[in-house]
């Protein structure tokens, strides 16, 4: 990927460990890169409004769990719906879950909004992974 | 049995064995009535005279009504009855026929069925809330320990004693992640029957599992053979078959004996109405006088020098029994192994 493009990471989950794993891991990965988590889907939510709808923002990467207490990941997505499409279009969400059960794999494949489904916890192989695909 | 008069509402008649069964004297009968013999209400809530009336009308149209009823005997014990009514022919117009059997025995036995059953179902409502627990609430924490280790596993310089014990850890709970995977897997497989049935090929399953597997079997010289003249299909779920088939194969090869030729030959049959496949191997045979019990059960393994985590036979036996069918095996060391699926045929 171009260097000076790097894309800017946002993470929601209410799990504060798997936040600071996200956190470090693309840091390691990309040194400098601009990476901002929440516990709360609806601060995450109103920050990910504000960095997309922003002229110079050239692209999000959101991961965004599924199982919180407040707002779940799909309800998330369900607000992302309703952003301008300018600002919606920048957002690439990869939905980054511990669970295992297929019916949540095949619920996010089926959601247009969704890239991707990433089993926690994110490693190094699979941000690689996702940095290739952007 | 008992004759009833319905112009006095007393009974003209009865033999011994309904004496025997309300202790009453012959005398003492013949004083009665239905009414007299029933408690007010029935266990349905309605009153027992007004329903009485209604079976005895329709007695008397010519139908032949049969119900439960609760009577009470002499000694003041209340029973359930099964009753058949029946207008007399012939004679007097107004007389009806009346046999009792005591059924509260068989009531009785159907409360203790119902109420097991009840048990049952809550049991199995708390398993799955237990594994669904265990797929979700413990992998959770799993991914962390993980995550965490993945990140420390990049921070230690090479050569350090702590990077040996952080390679440990990372086995370590990625074996346990397997585990729960393995567990959530099982339980899915349980529930989740929501397949349809579909008529499936015998051969076509096995080819399809040997195109699948072909580099294996060319390297390991395998004969797979299979001989389903007698019957090649059934009705059943496609994916399940196959899956039993892929792991009774799979481990068949897995478990070859090194010096010689591996051969598996799958062959189907008829009897009476059952389907019966068998699955033979010249493999290393399983030591079945001491681990019978254990052929089929959840983690056990029998060979340390293959690859394999003990969930194979489980799964299979798990999915046949789905399927609505049995597996068994015989087996001899350093001879071979053959399984042997019963399905019942259905339709």
């Amino acid at each position: 990927m171009n260097k000076e493009i790097i894309p800017h990471f946002i993470a929601i989950d209410d799990d504060r460990i798997d936040n600071m794993i996200c956190l470090k891991m693309i840091c390691k990965v990309l040194p400098g890169a601009n990476v901002q988590t929440f516990t709360d889907p609806e601060k995450g939510l109103e920050y990910l409004l504000l960095a997309s709808s922003h002229v110079s923002q050239p692209g999000i990467i959101l991961f965004l769990d599924i199982n919180m207490p407040t707002l779940s990941g799909w309800q998330v997505l369900e607000e992302i719906n309703t952003f301008p499409e300018n600002a919606r279009k920048k957002i690439k969400t990869y939905i980054l879950s511990s669970s295992i059960n297929p019916e949540d794999k095949k619920k996010a494949d089926n959601n247009p909004l969704v890239r991707s489904f990433i089993q926690k916890p994110l490693t190094r192989a699979r941000l690689n992974a996702i940095l290739k695909d952007n | 049995m008992t004759i009833m008069d319905m112009s006095t509402g007393k009974f003209v008649k009865c033999n011994n064995n309904a004496l025997n069964l309300l202790k009453y004297t012959l005398e003492e009968l013949l004083a009665k009535g239905p009414v007299d013999l029933s408690p007010i209400l029935q266990p349905d809530g309605s009153e027992s005279n007004g329903k009485a009336i209604e079976y005895i009308i329709e007695a008397m149209k010519g139908e032949k009504p049969v119900f439960e009823w609760t009577l009470i005997d002499a000694e003041d014990r209340e029973f359930i009855c099964e009753i058949r009514l029946s207008k007399l022919s012939g004679t007097n117009d107004n007389t009806t026929m009346a046999s009792f059997v005591d059924i509260t025995d068989r009531k009785n036995d159907e409360k203790i069925r119902e109420k097991i059953t009840m048990e049952l179902v809550h049991r199995n409502k708390d398993l799955e809330q237990f594994m669904y627990i265990v797929s979700h609430n413990l992998r959770a924490p799993v991914a962390n320990i993980m995550g965490i280790a993945d990140l420390l596993q990049s921070n230690c310089p090479i050569n350090d004693e702590s990077a040996e014990l952080l390679s440990d850890l990372t086995t370590s709970v990625n074996r346990l992640d397997d585990v729960i995977i393995d567990l959530s897997y099982i339980l899915q497989v349980k529930r989740e029957v929501s397949e349809k049935k579909e008529i499936v090929s015998f051969s076509n399953t096995v080819e399809n599992i040997k195109s699948s597997i072909a580099d294996l079997i060319k390297n390991e010289k395998v004969d797979v053979l299979y001989d389903f003249s007698a019957i090649d299909e059934m009705f059943t779920l496609k994916s399940y078959l196959y899956s039993a088939f892929f792991n009774l194969i799979s481990n068949s090869i897995k478990y070859r004996r090194p010096d010689i030729k591996p051969i598996i030959e799958i062959t189907s049959a008829v009897s009476g109405n059952k389907i019966i496949l068998t699955f033979k191997d010249n493999g290393l045979g399983i030591d079945l006088e001491k681990k019978r019990d254990l052929v089929f059960g959840l983690y056990k393994r029998f060979h340390t020098h293959a690859e394999g985590k003990g969930m194979g036979l489980y799964m299979t036996k798990t999915q046949i029994e789905i399927m609505g069918g049995s597996i068994s095996i015989a087996s001899e060391v350093n001879k071979g192994t053959e399984f042997r699926i019963e399905f019942d045929i259905t339709d």
